[in-house]
């Protein structure tokens, strides 16, 4: 039986996980629908090889959201092969 | 006709110096003269210096006090020889501008600007006598004392040269290869004493250039693509005046940007753009703006 999707819940977003090599600072930051709000995680300082993939803490309750991972200074580079995103619903959906 | 009266005087320390046989060099120090017309006192090195003036009658006498610090050989080596130091020239005479401009041995001297009355040039006249001197290597004479001091009448060419951008209007002085110089001469001088029909050549950095228009009272020039020197002068030269060759002014001179395509190059981390600058084309290494990548939204 395929495991039931989400449908309108509200979400807890505590934490991401990705696998990322690269130079420079990546910046990851979560975002509500329409960027309305929003979450900046902390920097990840990257190198062009890695054994690890940090947790990396989040706190941020939407309905629905994503992550946007970019880089702000000349000659940065960053390649993210996975990603997790761990979520937790915490309400049936928005009363009107 | 105003009459004119001439009384030129350098300071105390003013001295002519030159150095015969194989050096032949010539040097001054600290020429910094007053020079008054008709005891009206004009001033030297700031705007409104007439350029030069044109004597139409009498005999203008430039008095030298010589004073040997070492002999020369015949026949211009005794003291005798030279002692009067007297140069006279019969009018009509052009005591022109002068900057020192006509090359070696003479130093390029731009200051004081506006220019100085070419005198100078005249006294090296004298000096050339020197140069003819043989076996003097070591031998210098300083002058000092310098003055002019004579009567006749005048005119004084009191004109103003002017540089504009005729392509760009807006930018007087600010020009690209391509643009064309104009130089005006306000108000016309005399015709057969400093009007630009007498010019023979215009050059800038030394480079001749082709005159495209040349009028009394103007002159005009094309900057070739190739002229690359950031603030180069322009300097007209006219063999009967202004001693030969006189600094009109600065510009600069701004490449433009080069246009291109854009390629892909792998691995590259930024995006080089190419800039016109004074000194040709330049590149510049700039981040590409905030590269990002987003997830699609988690929630349903």
């Amino acid at each position: 039986m395929a495991k039931k999707g989400f449908v309108g819940e509200v979400l807890h977003f505590g934490s991401v996980r990705f696998r990322v090599t690269g130079s420079g600072n990546l910046r990851s930051t979560l975002h509500s629908l329409d960027d309305i709000t929003s979450d900046i995680l902390p920097n990840i300082v990257m190198a062009n090889a890695t054994n690890t993939e940090p947790l990396i803490l989040a706190n941020f309750t939407e309905q629905r959201a994503y992550l946007e991972f970019k880089t702000t200074a000349i000659n940065e580079t960053f390649s993210i092969d996975k990603i997790v995103i761990f979520i937790k619903p915490v309400a049936t959906g928005y009363p009107q | 006709m105003p009459t004119y009266n001439i009384h030129w005087v350098p300071d105390n320390t003013s001295e002519f110096e030159v150095f015969g046989g194989n050096s032949k060099t010539r040097t001054w120090r600290n020429f910094v003269s007053s020079l008054t017309v008709n005891s009206v006192p004009v001033p030297i090195g700031v705007p409104g210096l007439p350029i030069g003036f044109h004597t139409l009658t009498g005999i203008v006498s430039i008095n030298l006090t010589p004073i040997f610090r070492n002999g020369f050989n015949p026949p211009y080596g005794t003291q005798s020889s030279i002692a009067s130091g007297v140069l006279t020239y019969n009018s009509p005479f052009n005591l022109d501008a002068f900057t020192f401009l006509s090359g070696a041995p003479f130093p390029i001297q731009y200051n004081p600007n506006p220019l100085l009355i070419s005198v100078f040039y005249e006294v090296f006249t004298l000096v050339g006598l020197i140069n003819n001197s043989t076996n003097s290597a070591s031998s210098s004479l300083v002058w000092s004392g310098m003055s002019i001091d004579t009567n006749g009448t005048y005119d004084i060419i009191s004109s103003v040269w002017v540089i504009n951008n005729l392509t760009h209007p807006n930018n007087s002085k600010l020009f690209s290869p391509g643009d064309t110089v104009q130089i005006t001469t306000n108000p016309p001088p005399p015709p057969n004493t400093y009007d630009f029909t007498q010019v023979t050549q215009i050059r800038l950095n030394g480079d001749t250039m082709i005159i495209t228009l040349q009028t009394q009272d103007e002159i005009q020039f094309i900057i070739p693509p190739d002229k690359d020197d950031p603030n180069p002068p322009i300097t007209l030269l006219n063999p009967a005046s202004f001693s030969g060759e006189a600094l009109v002014g600065f510009i600069s001179i701004v490449r433009g940007a080069a246009s291109g395509i854009y390629t892909i190059t792998p691995g590259k981390t930024n995006d080089t753009l190419y800039i016109g600058s004074q000194s040709g084309n330049q590149t510049t290494d700039n981040k590409i703006p905030d590269p990002f990548a987003k997830t699609g939204f988690i929630g349903g």
